[in-house]
């Protein structure tokens, strides 16, 4: 089967997608909003608290998943916000597909680490297993 | 990456200046934007001094002048002189406008450039090629399309469903809006542009057109529609004070609307 065309007389044919993703982007503001203001508060609470008051805090259940909720979300805000300045700006496709998929691992990356991190404090354990860093 | 400079063969340079008789009066400076593909290298600024009391109050009354008495060469787009036709849409003091309803007395200074509409390929001076804009607005099927069989008389629709129409079906098509919008000049091969979306919303919102979830299908896509970041240019310039980012807004809400049927692509 041929490929359908992506131009007809001269205008782009709807792609039938992109109101999933707009949705996203405001949902995702939306519920920053309030957790946001409370990891801004927690942060300030946190570090009057002394190392062990700081390690506590993070063994709490709900302050563990409240934050990694925190930082997920703004990840994935982050991405769709990134995703969206390259569209605009970048043109040649080699360059945008890179610079889409650069994006990509990145907000992966520091969503995998940012999970890691936090499971390993709300179990107790050191931030990094031992062998690695200090 | 977007073109952020101008290139080779589109930065204008300096052209002639026709001064103002002497002891003219009430003179204004115009430095009008000169260019013809088939003979300039590049294009240039020109400047006519005039007497605003030779002419008559409007932008356009003062290019008129300029054409008929003092250079024949210099082509611009007119007709109703009104701000019906929309043909004589151009980029006045940094601002898209309509020369026949731009008064003088609206310039800061006594100083006016006139250019064309940004970022459209010029035809000649202030004439800009519109053919993509008008491919945009044929793209939107700007025409009632009803189940319904052809009533004997008019299509009837209450007072308050005609005025939903308010505010969109006064657009002009006169191209300041697309032309004044930075998402339309970076990807106007793929963004449809703030006036083809404005009348695409007129006939979504027109209660007689049963084609909605079919206009909205043929403008879900990353680029046709939701390149509109809301930067407002087109509200800020458009001569019929329209809102299109408004309309824009609109659409976006009937996108992820519970009640709209979408239908699979059918490509």
């Amino acid at each position: 089967m041929s490929k359908p065309a992506r131009f007809v007389r001269n205008v782009k044919v709807s792609e039938r997608e992109g109101a999933g993703e707009w949705k996203a982007e405001r949902l995702t503001s939306l519920i920053l909003v309030p957790l946001a203001l409370w990891a801004f508060a927690s942060a300030w609470t946190v570090s009057g608290a002394g190392y062990d008051g700081a390690t506590g805090w993070f063994r709490s259940p709900v302050n563990a998943i409240l934050l990694a909720a925190t930082l997920l979300i703004s990840i994935w805000h982050m991405w769709m916000g990134l995703k969206v300045v390259v569209d605009d700006y970048i043109h040649k496709p080699s360059t945008r597909t890179a610079l889409l998929g650069g994006i990509g691992l990145l907000c992966l990356a520091l969503a995998f680490a940012s999970v890691f991190f936090l499971v390993r404090l709300a179990l107790g354990s050191a931030p990094l297993p031992a062998g690695l860093g200090a | 990456m977007v073109q952020l400079t101008l290139p080779r063969g589109s930065k204008p340079t300096t052209g002639k200046v026709h001064k103002a008789p002497a002891g003219a009066q009430n003179v204004k400076t115009y430095k009008v934007y000169r260019y013809d593909p088939e003979v300039d290298a590049d294009p240039r600024w020109d400047v006519y001094e005039v007497s605003a009391d030779d002419h008559g109050p409007m932008l356009l009354d003062a290019l008129i002048h300029i054409k008929n008495e003092i250079d024949p060469t210099l082509t611009f787009r007119r007709s109703c002189r009104e701000g019906i036709c929309g043909s004589c849409s151009m980029n006045i003091d940094g601002r898209n406008a309509l020369a026949c309803t731009k008064g003088m007395d609206e310039c800061a200074s006594n100083t006016i450039a006139i250019a064309p509409l940004p970022h459209q390929p010029v035809v000649k001076d202030l004439v800009t090629d519109l053919s993509l804009f008008y491919a945009q607005y044929d793209s939107i099927q700007p025409w009632l399309q009803s189940d319904e069989p052809d009533p004997e008389k008019e299509r009837l629709q209450s007072p308050e469903e005609r005025s939903k129409l308010d505010g969109l079906y006064e657009c002009i098509l006169c191209a300041c809006c697309s032309t004044s919008c930075p998402s339309y000049w970076w990807n106007q091969t793929e963004y449809l542009g703030p006036a083809a979306l404005l009348q695409s919303y007129r006939w979504i919102a027109d209660s007689r057109d049963d084609a909605t979830d079919k206009r909205l299908d043929d403008l879900e896509d990353p680029f046709k529609l939701y390149r509109c970041h809301t930067i407002m240019n087109c509200a800020q310039v458009c001569p019929k004070g329209l809102n299109p980012a408004k309309a824009i807004a609109e659409t976006k809400k009937l996108m992820v609307s519970p009640s709209r049927k979408k239908s699979e692509a059918t490509a």
